[in-house]
């Protein structure tokens, strides 16, 4: 078997992802097709060896760090493969390799600049019809270097998932290797469930004929698994960790990209003021507020805590040396953005904005404006800097402790709860010693309380903290991971969202398809 | 006492395209934006109007449509924008160009300081800062990293040389380039924005400006593009195999063979 060599000191660093999480692994392989895919699984099925599936290793939630067995790894399938054009649905779509990054495809749609090689006349007549920058591919993670597979596999969301929804919802087909080597090809609107009924086809003939479990999993855009009556057999692999089958190729659907990018981040005198600005953005009636009917594609939030953090690290890190000067007596602050095709729409959209601004105590000198894509970047470089600082801090408190890993939550309520979470996780976090900071997408009402543990007994407190929420968060109704997936770290959580009735439910239901249980050991199922 | 700060139009990219048959600069999709080291320039005069409580002004030479980057000087909180904007002024060289600045700067009353970018990202020739400052008699200083003191009478900036930094001090009223170290450049606010946006650019034409006319534009630039064209940079990789001692032995042969080392026995 010559794709598979033993996982030496020098693949060390394929033992862990971006979550901190170390995990072990006796053997790797780096595929470059569905071919080795498919030889590689066929070969750990006989032998009975786990397999942990790995893209560009950039989740927040352990996903990617093996626990034991074999670590197949997708990340040098980077071609993109075709383009299509489906006049009836009038959208373009794009195929591609699952180890594709996100910065890859953004780059190749803003300066229509594609490796063709091995493209179909068909693909290459589609996108003779293109113009640069035409297309966009919305899904934003914040780490553009994740990997499209690894984005599905997680049903990653982002900032402007509060416009365009997660990845899921713009993932149009998919081939999948499943748990014996066989490979199903599905696509959304073809391949549907029959109630809870459903039939994989398999290439080279034969189907498998599987039941949804007979719940219906929590919210509509969380991570995690997703059964509905009727749905989408995509689906079924979108959120789902790699624990159902490996994604060996996805046609992403594209949009015509927006004609003016634009955002503004404004500094709130209170947390109050903060959250009612978010509200009435979101275009909510709030008394004393004009109602705002424009919708962003993003609304994030930074407390007061992680407005310091990153005060105190730009004086340590070059890097952050060109971050905006933060203004004076700053309590948090909020970021919105807008996605128009009317470029004449920036003026009319800031002077509506303006008026809730003032409206909730706001201050327009205080208020930065970015009025294109360009400019844009400096406050998205700003809102970045908030987690890239948390992960430093993270690196330096695991040399002390090296059971420290990214302590992030990215649990999320119905918008009635949303003052309720941020002020759980603000009264909690108030009454403890810890560092802690909350920022993140509250559009979508899914903050990100993160807690910097300095020692093991800050991290476990960490851990105990998160459990209380995911309790609480359960009872609204909430889901415990609206953006990363459960992974490894947080399926203890996915247990208490789930309850041990459905989570057996979900075991059963996998065994069905990975009867030896060898797919993606310890994600999410617990 | 009054900064006036000059800026330039420039496109949006550093990777120009070049028409392979006129061989001239392809505009067309790329839009138009402030010449990067000029928002350096712009954040120094406004934290000086805080400090100083002095008046700012903003000059540019170009087509009508740079009233927008003028504009978007004012939304940064710039007092007032001056534009040169006449077929006159069209095809100067930095010569030209440094003339008609000259002008223009007269013709709002003068400044005690000027403050330029460093250079425009669309020339590269960082000329025109220096001899506006000999056109108009003052003193200057090239790429300013810091501003370490100013008053009315002097100024002492930190410069960055080849060499290192030198601190340098002169008398004012006088002129400064500036680089990327001297801030960083803000956005605009909202109020900056909503005050702003139609706000009036006085434009000056040649007849305004007491200035020989023939000294400007194409007629008054000394000099003259030939040809414009893209080096061709191509390198050649060449994979060595066999063996750790083949390969260095066939190492040790090219290097010798270009002249780098010279091979011994």
């Amino acid at each position: 078997m010559n794709l598979i060599r033993p996982l030496t000191e020098d693949y060390s660093d394929y033992l862990r992802d971006e979550s901190r999480t170390l995990g072990y692994a006796d053997t790797i392989s780096f595929v470059k097709t569905e071919e080795d895919i498919v030889e590689v699984v066929k070969y750990c099925y006989e032998n009975g060896i786990l397999i942990n599936i790995q893209g560009a290793r950039t989740g927040l939630a352990g996903g990617a760090s093996p626990l034991g067995g074999h670590v197949l790894n997708v990340s040098r399938m980077t071609k993109i493969t075709g383009m299509r054009y489906d006049p009836k649905a009038d959208c373009y779509y794009l195929t591609v390799q699952p180890g594709v990054l996100l910065s890859q495809v953004r780059k190749a749609l803003e300066n229509k600049a594609f490796d063709i090689a091995g493209w179909s006349q068909e693909s290459i007549d589609v996108l003779s019809k293109i113009k640069p920058g035409e297309l966009f591919f919305s899904p934003d993670p914040t780490e553009t270097t994740a990997s499209i597979g690894g984005m599905a596999a997680c049903n990653a969301s982002g900032a402007r998932s509060f416009l365009y929804g997660s990845t899921r919802v713009h993932i149009h087909a998919l081939r999948v290797v499943l748990a014996d080597g066989s490979v199903t090809v599905l696509e959304r609107g073809v391949h549907k469930a029959h109630g809870r009924d459903f039939v994989l086809p398999l290439e080279g003939g034969g189907e498998f004929v599987g039941r949804l479990p007979d719940f219906d999993t929590p919210h509509t855009k969380d991570a995690g698994f997703y059964f509905r009556d009727d749905m989408d057999l995509v689906d079924l692999f979108m959120g789902s960790q790699g624990t159902l089958g490996i994604i060996s190729e996805l046609e992403i659907s594209l949009m015509p990209a927006p004609k003016i990018m634009w955002g503004a981040t404004t500094f709130l005198p209170s947390d109050e003021a903060g959250l009612k600005f978010i509200r009435a953005v979101r275009g909510e009636e709030i008394p004393g507020v004009p109602v705002f009917k424009h919708k962003p594609a993003s609304l994030e939030f930074f407390n007061k805590n992680a407005l310091e953090m990153i005060l105190k690290q730009k004086e340590i890190t070059t890097a952050f040396s060109q971050l905006l000067e933060i203004p004076e007596n700053f309590n948090c602050a909020v970021y919105t953005e807008f996605n128009d095709a009317d470029p004449e729409s920036f003026l009319p959209i800031l002077k509506e904005l303006a008026q809730v601004v003032v409206a909730c105590d706001g201050d327009l000198d205080r208020t930065w404006v970015a009025k294109d894509a360009r400019e844009l970047e400096k406050l998205i470089f700003f809102r970045h800097t908030v987690p890239e600082t948390v992960d430093m801090l993270v690196d330096e408190n695991k040399k002390n402790e090296p059971c420290i890993t990214l302590l992030s939550t990215d649990m999320s309520v119905e918008d009635k709860d949303f003052e309720k979470l941020y002020h759980l996780y603000k009264s909690t976090l108030e009454k403890t010693n810890l560092h802690w900071v909350i920022f993140g997408h509250s559009g979508e009402n899914h903050f990100h309380p993160n807690i910097m543990a300095r020692n093991k007994e800050e991290f476990e407190q960490g851990h105990a903290i998160f459990k209380e929420w995911a309790k609480e968060v359960s009872k609204m109704g909430g889901t415990i991971t609206a953006e990363h997936g459960a992974g490894k770290i947080k399926r203890e959580l996915a247990l208490i969202m789930y309850g041990e009735e459905n989570m057996a439910k979900i075991k059963a239901f996998k065994q069905t398809l990975d009867p030896k249980n060898l797919l993606s050991p310890g994600n999410i199922i617990s | 006492m009054k900064i006036i700060v000059c800026i330039k139009q420039v496109p949006a990219t550093n990777e120009v395209r070049l028409d392979p048959v006129t061989n001239t600069i392809i505009r067309e999709g790329i839009e138009s934006i402030t010449n990067p080291f000029d928002t350096y320039a712009i954040e120094e005069a406004i934290r000086l109007k805080k400090k100083l409580g002095w008046q700012t002004a903003a000059l540019s030479m170009g087509i009508p449509a740079v009233k927008e980057i003028l504009r978007d000087a004012m939304a940064l909180g710039i007092d007032e924008a001056y534009l040169l904007s006449d077929r006159g002024f069209a095809g100067a060289d930095t010569l030209a160009t440094a003339y008609a600045l000259a002008g223009g700067v007269q013709k709002v009353g003068g400044a005690q300081l000027i403050i330029c970018g460093k250079m425009a990202t669309d020339g590269d020739t960082a000329q025109v800062g220096p001899m506006l400052a000999e056109m108009l008699g003052v003193p200057h200083i090239t790429d300013v990293a810091e501003i370490i003191s100013i008053d009315e009478k002097e100024m002492v900036c930190r410069k960055l040389t080849d060499d290192g930094y030198q601190e340098v001090k002169m008398q004012l009223p006088a002129l400064i380039t500036v680089n990327k170290e001297i801030n960083v450049p803000g956005l605009p606010s909202m109020q900056g924005i909503l005050n702003t946006y139609d706000a009036p650019v006085t434009t000056y034409t040649v007849p305004d400006l007491d200035v020989a006319p023939e000294l400007l534009g194409l007629a008054g630039s000394p000099t003259q593009v030939v040809r414009t064209f893209i080096p061709n940079l191509t390198i050649d990789n060449e994979w060595l195999t066999g063996t750790v001692n083949q390969q260095a032995d066939a190492l040790l042969n090219r290097l010798s063979e270009h002249n780098i080392i010279e091979k011994e026995g």
